[in-house]
Parts: structure tokens; C-alpha cells; sequence
């Protein structure tokens, strides 16, 4: 499949579980146009020998959390979200990975 | 052609915490569904992970016990995928800096063949819910999600199925004796998933690898890697390629089944772990763990051969069932006859234990009683022979000490008293005289079995036999 074709965009849109119009697909095919060419940007930068910055703060810390017992929800917290409830389970539909 | 194979395996185990990984909601097994666990574990918007201290102590004596170097920077990355198992959609590993890399492991087979597998790396990561599929959906219980896992991946120099049990079981017994897991495969808080390839003898380069998963026991390992080696050559054999597939052992067809074809390599996504920023460990506090580690399997071996005289047979039995082993610890702290005690320990008590269907840990004999009677016998106050009967009293939890009494089994080792039976004997028995005088040393035997039957089994027989020589060089 052609990167940034209406049929990729549609893809990803069925991946992440909503639809698209063929309208919308044409409006965000040109925002990504765009947003390539500010990444396009950033790639002239010469990062030759600089580490990648994966925190804000690059200070490391120590603590590690004691191994005691201290939160826990009700099983009828925990299933509260959930949208179909079965013998205190979770229920979904069946997709075997 | 002949072929080679080659096996690395990858080993997922539940740390023994009381927590979570990331959360303070607790750990366990067989509980309700979905009582266990807090918004962290359900990947609930707006809550952070904290990393459990008890898991990473744990991950650092599997490390040790490994021989891998650690990284004292604990760094966290992000799997992502979506599946129901998964609540955040992504689980928190190490796939940049696990906390050991570079380890080896020595393993010995059935057949005595030992060697080296390295271990390439062990890293920390949370499990995943539990999942029950039927055909009306899928329940999805959240008590096991975020339950601390270390992953051990071997390197691939595991080469038939014999090695690869050797190796899964060399690593349960450390990781148990470690306390580090329960390591128990049938409730899968010990997981093992193994791919194999084969390839030419000789050759350098890599088959194509099929995996194989969910192995709940030691011997499937060695029979799901015989029977998927069999079945690609078969396939090669015949001209065939194999598929790079996950694949299960089946035990009653004893055959490996497709589950899923692997089309290259599934892209994760992995990132570092925005939420957990990098963590140094205190160099002190790792070498304290390291040097306060419990005794490893080969070092309690040694320690049988070489302080307590054990064969290795003996010694290897005690170190396989740690269960014995523990228990013969404590006996041998109230007896110096260690021969006897692993004796009585290896055969008599698992014999005794499974004639009543009675669990090790609901062992009714105590190490102290078992001592007392072993150092009984040794003392000539009962026989070999009413040790048995003593032992099955003691395996009610009854002390030897009353069971003798009770049972009037006490050895007669009052001289004077044997003496005077010893005289009535021989006075009965003249013909045995006679026979002795004429060299015939069974004869001696005959009045020991005299005194024996007379003194209803009680009589001391060391004792017996040196009154009755003494009396007969009298006559």
C-alpha cells in the first residue's frame, strides 16, 4: 500500500476503531503534506554525536516502592467501566490473538 | 544429510512479591476474579507506575546466581500492542537495558553430558491478564495483570531435548532455592517458549526457527522439541521449507500444531517508558543482596559430599526435592549419623508419605522424632527391625521415645538379665554345645535366635552374641 494514499489512511483509521469520510481523508492527506515537510525540517538538523533526550529532566533518580500491600479497588470498582460484566469477569467479544 | 539442531528458550517467571510490579494492588493466585488489583493494573488515565523494590532485589539474585553483569541503571520501555490481556495497551519491559546481560549456566543431562549455555539477557516486565475464551467471549480476570515476570533468554547453544530439560531445570531448582519464584509450570508461574531450528551439521548459519509455546511440564519441553526436530527434518527431508510459525505441543497426538504463522518480525513500537525516568541502584545495596544470597543447588551438593559423607547419588536426590532436602537439614541437626538419616529421609519417608497420599507439607513426622529414633538404634537400644515399626508411629507424629515405651519394645541391654536368659538357654540346648565345641560357629547364631525368641524380640542381638560366645568358652 502506498504511504499517505486514502487507502492508508483508511486503514489506519479501521486500526484505531473509527470511520472516515472520503472528504476527510482528502483534508487530512493534506495536513499530513505539510506536517512532512516541518519534519522535513527538522531532519536538516545535524545531530551527529548528540544523545537522544528522552526526559525532560535528565536527572536520575533512586526511590523504589516498598513491596506492601496498599491499594486495593473492590471487584465492583474494578468492573464498573467494563460494558458487559460476566461471573465477575470482563467480558468481550471473542478474538483469539 | 545429517543435521544439527539449535534451541535458545526464552523462560518468563513470576517474581515471589506481594505486590505488583508497577502497583501496590497484591499478588496472587486462585483468588476472585478482579479482586486484586487497583487503577494502576486496569491502565486506568492519569495513573503512574512505581517500580516494586522486592522485584527488582529478586531480579538481581536471578542475575547473580546467573553469572549475568548488571546494569545498576534500571531503565523501563514500552511494548505496544493491542490485545484484551493488555489493559494500557502496551506492557512495560526492558528491551533496550535489561538488568542482566551476559550470563552461563552449567547444566548436566540424564545421560551425564555437561556443558555451558550462555544466557544472553534477563529483564523485568509485568504479566498480562488472564483470559478464558469460550465461544459465547472471552472473560478477562486483571489479578494476574502487572504481576512482576523476569524473562531469562538462553542463547541458542541448547542442541537436542534432553539439554533443553536439563537447562529448564537446572534454572527452576535455582530460581527456587533463590526464593526468586514459585517456578510452578502447571500454574504457570513458570513459563517456557522454545525455538528451534535445524540446519546442516557443521553449518554456521540459522534455520528457519519455529516456536513453540505453552509447555506446562519439563518432560513436554524435551517432547515438543523431539517431536518438532523430527518433524522438520521430515519436511527438509522431503524437499520442504520450514515455516516461521508459533506452533504448540499436543500431547495426546504427541505431534507440534500450528497456532499462527509469523510474517516477518511484529513491530512493537518499543520506546523508553516516558513514566518511569532512569533509577540508579545504590552500589551497596547490590552487593549486599549479592552477598547475602540463600545456598544454590551445587552448593548444597557439595556441602552433602563433602560435611555430611552423602554419595553423590544421595546428595543429588536431596538437592532435586528441596522439600528433603530442607527436612533432612533438620534432622541432621539432632543426629551425627547423616548415612542413616538420608536413608530414612530419601526412601523411607517419601515411601511412607505416598502409601497414606499424604502431601510433603503435611508431613506428620518431625525431624527431631526421626533422630531420636535413628540415634535409638544407633545406641543399640532398639533394633533395626523395631525401627520400623517405631517408624510408622513416628509418621503419626508420635515421639519414638513414648512408642517404645508404650509398645514394651525397649532392647534388653540390662546384662545381668540377658545373662540369666543366655544360661537357661544354653542349659536347654546341650547338642548346640557340643556343636560349637566342634567348630561349628552357626551354632552360635541358633542360640542367638534363642535368646531372641525367648526375650520376645527384645533382647539387644550385639549384646546376646558376645554373652553367649563368652559363656560357651565357659563350658
Amino acid at each position: 500500500m502506498e504511504a499517505y494514499s486514502a487507502e492508508y489512511f483508511k486503514k489506519l483509521a479501521h486500526d484505531i476503531m473509527f470511520d472516515v469520510s472520503d472528504d476527510e481523508v482528502v483534508e487530512l492527506q493534506a495536513e499530513f503534506k505539510e506536517l512532512l515537510s516541518q519534519i522535513d525540517v527538522l531532519n536538516e538538523i545535524d545531530t551527529e554525536g548528540v544523545e537522544e533526550m528522552i526526559y525532560p529532566f535528565e536527572a536520575e533518580t533512586k526511590f523504589l516502592r516498598e513491596d506492601v500491600v496498599a491499594n486495593v479497588i473492590s471487584q465492583e470498582d474494578a468492573l464498573s467501566n467494563a460494558k458487559s460484566v460476566k461471573a465477575g469477569h470482563v467480558h468481550v467479544p471473542k478474538v483469539v490473538k | 544429510m545429517k543435521y544439527e539442531t539449535v534451541i535458545g528458550i526464552e523462560i518468563h517467571c513470576e517474581l515471589k512479591t506481594k505486590t505488583k510490579m508497577f502497583s501496590s494492588a497484591p499478588v496472587a493466585f486462585g483468588e476472585v476474579a478482579n479482586t486484586c488489583v487497583n487503577e494502576v493494573d486496569l491502565g486506568h488515565p492519569g495513573t503512574l507506575p512505581c517500580v516494586n523494590k522486592e522485584a527488582v532485589k529478586l531480579a538481581i539474585k536471578a542475575a547473580t546466581a546467573l553469572k549475568c553483569e548488571i546494569d545498576p541503571l534500571v531503565k523501563f520501555d514500552r511494548k505496544n500492542y493491542y490485545y484484551s490481556d493488555l489493559p494500557k495497551g502496551f506492557q512495560i519491559t526492558q528491551q533496550f537495558h535489561p538488568i542482566g546481560k551476559g550470563g552461563c549456566i552449567h547444566i548436566e543431562t540424564k545421560d551425564g553430558v555437561e556443558k555451558d549455555i550462555r544466557i544472553n539477557r534477563i529483564h523485568m516486565e509485568e504479566d498480562t491478564a488472564k483470559q478464558f475464551h469460550s465461544e459465547a467471549g472471552t472473560l478477562i480476570d486483571f489479578n494476574r495483570a502487572g504481576t512482576p515476570l523476569i524473562e531469562i533468554v538462553s542463547e541458542p547453544d541448547i542442541r537436542n531435548g534432553a539439554e533443553a530439560a536439563a537447562y529448564v531445570e537446572k534454572l527452576r531448582t535455582l530460581l527456587l532455592y533463590l526464593g526468586v519464584s514459585d517456578v510452578k509450570m502447571e500454574e504457570g508461574s513458570m513459563r517456557c517458549d522454545v525455538n528451534v531450528s535445524i540446519r546442516e551439521a557443521g553449518s554456521d548459519t540459522f534455520g528457519t526457527k519455529t516456536e513453540v509455546k505453552n509447555l506446562n511440564s519439563i518432560s513436554n519441553v524435551q517432547k515438543a522439541i523431539d517431536a518438532e526436530v523430527e518433524r522438520q527434518i521430515a519436511l527438509v527431508s522431503k524437499g520442504e521449507k520450514v515455516v516461521q510459525a508459533t506452533r504448540r505441543y499436543d500431547e495426546t497426538q504427541k505431534t507440534t500444531i500450528l497456532m499462527r504463522k509469523k510474517e516477518g518480525d511484529v513491530d512493537y513500537k518499543f520506546f523508553p517508558e516516558p513514566n518511569i525516568p532512569p533509577i540508579r541502584l545504590d552500589a551497596a545495596w547490590i552487593k549486599d543482596i549479592q552477598e547475602h544470597m540463600e545456598e544454590l543447588p551445587d552448593e548444597r551438593k557439595a556441602r552433602y559430599m563433602k560435611e555430611n559423607g552423602l554419595k553423590e547419588y544421595d546428595a543429588s536426590v536431596l538437592v532435586a526435592n528441596r522439600d528433603l532436602g530442607d527436612f533432612f537439614d533438620a534432622v541432621c541437626e539432632h543426629t551425627k549419623n547423616f548415612k542413616k538419616a538420608a536413608n530414612w529421609v530419601i526412601v523411607e519417608l517419601p515411601a511412607a508419605l505416598n502409601k497414606d497420599n499424604i502431601k510433603f507439607a503435611n508431613n506428620p513426622c518431625e525431624p527431631k522424632h526421626l533422630a531420636a529414633m535413628i540415634n535409638m538404634v544407633e545406641a543399640g537400644e532398639i533394633s533395626g527391625k523395631q525401627a520400623k515399626v517405631v517408624f510408622e508411629e513416628i509418621m503419626k507424629g508420635k515421639d519414638p521415645k513414648t512408642v517404645v515405651e508404650e509398645k514394651g519394645m525397649k532392647q534388653m541391654s540390662d546384662t545381668s538379665e540377658l545373662l540369666a536368659m543366655v544360661t537357661s538357654v544354653l542349659d536347654a540346648n546341650p547338642q548346640s554345645i557340643e556343636d560349637f565345641k566342634n567348630g561349628k560357629d552357626r551354632a552360635v547364631g541358633f542360640l542367638v535366635g534363642q535368646v531372641m525368641k525367648a526375650s520376645k524380640g527384645q533382647a539387644n542381638p550385639a549384646l546376646t552374641n558376645k554373652l553367649i560366645q563368652e559363656e560357651l568358652k565357659k563350658r
